[in-house]
């Protein structure tokens, strides 16, 4: 994918609309295929975060502040086509904090794609449990934070393995 | 490319101390948690938004439906065990949670803005302060 940053007709304020704009569609699918088929697990909601992928391999390709583009869009239509409000707002939640400590594991050069990952996936999940909170005015569903951090490492160990296979893949494109 | 240099493989180790923390903290909480379950509690209170709805005694085999602006949802109390009977949330994660008896023990239903925790009343509080 190293054509991404290459290519300068690419490096143009249109180069960059169109593969965001390519890169949102691609989210928007994974997410539409994550809501086909639930996956059996004994806690319920807990998803794979497909979508995630495009966000994790984005950092090592796009600037953050168009990774954040891609976020923030690809939740808006998300929620709007498969969700409601409160959809919204708990991916919003989870996507910026995963973000944010993804961007700040990435700076600190200590990682690969995998520990990123498995941070983003973690902080997701914390995220989302923060708005619970917020919403509820209750502190109540902490008592899922062991369960959150557990599948949180699993689904971004996941997302980060099929990461590396594409960011060394694209890597000689 | 140095964000490609991120990608090396020499980093697995530290990702690998990532996992491993991540998984302590998991299991550390978890016992944590775990261990101020074993108290059976004596009463269930219900928080409707972040206030008390109601509180319900656990030897008293009853039900409770609430209704309130973001939907219905019916509790019942079965054998000093609480659980969620029905409920019209989309995602019924409220209804499949097992039945709590346990102190600290809770079922959220997130939708309905509802929650339901076991509690223990003053009493054993004071028993606990004298012991």
């Amino acid at each position: 994918m190293q054509f991404l940053n290459k290519n300068p007709r690419l490096q143009t304020p249109a180069g960059r609309v169109a593969v965001s704009g390519m890169l949102v569609a691609l989210a928007l699918i994974f997410s539409y295929i994550e809501s086909l088929v639930p996956i059996a697990l004994p806690i319920p909601g807990a998803k794979l975060g497909l979508a995630n992928l495009i966000t994790l391999t984005g950092l090592f390709f796009l600037s953050p502040m168009q990774v954040l583009i891609i976020i923030i869009c690809r939740i808006l239509l998300a929620g709007f086509m498969f969700g409601n409000f409160a959809t919204i707002i708990y991916s919003l939640a989870g996507g910026l904090l995963s973000l944010l400590v993804m961007l700040i594991a990435k700076k600190t050069g200590l990682l690969s794609v995998l520990g990123i990952s498995m941070l983003g996936g973690v902080f997701h999940n914390i995220g989302q449990l923060i708005i619970a909170c917020l919403i509820l005015k209750n502190t109540a569903p902490v008592i899922y934070l062991p369960y959150l951090i557990l599948i949180g490492a699993i689904a971004g160990f996941l997302m980060g393995f099929i990461s590396r296979l594409i960011c060394t893949a694209f890597k000689n494109f | 490319m140095t964000s490609l240099q991120s990608l090396n493989m020499k980093l697995l180790k530290n990702d690998l101390i990532i996992l491993f923390i991540l998984l302590a903290c998991a299991g550390l909480l978890f016992f944590a948690m775990r261990s101020k379950d074993s108290v059976d509690g004596n009463y269930v209170l219900i928080t409707l938004d972040g206030k008390e709805y109601a509180r319900l005694p656990l030897d008293n085999d009853t039900y409770l439906d609430i209704n309130s602006e973001f939907g219905s949802n019916r509790i019942r109390i079965t054998a000093g065990e609480v659980f969620m009977e029905s409920a019209d949330c989309p995602d019924k994660i409220c209804v499949h949670h097992k039945n709590i008896h346990a102190q600290g023990e809770s079922i959220v239903c997130l939708p309905h803005k509802l929650v339901v925790t076991i509690c223990s009343q003053k009493e054993s509080d004071i028993d606990a302060i004298s012991q």
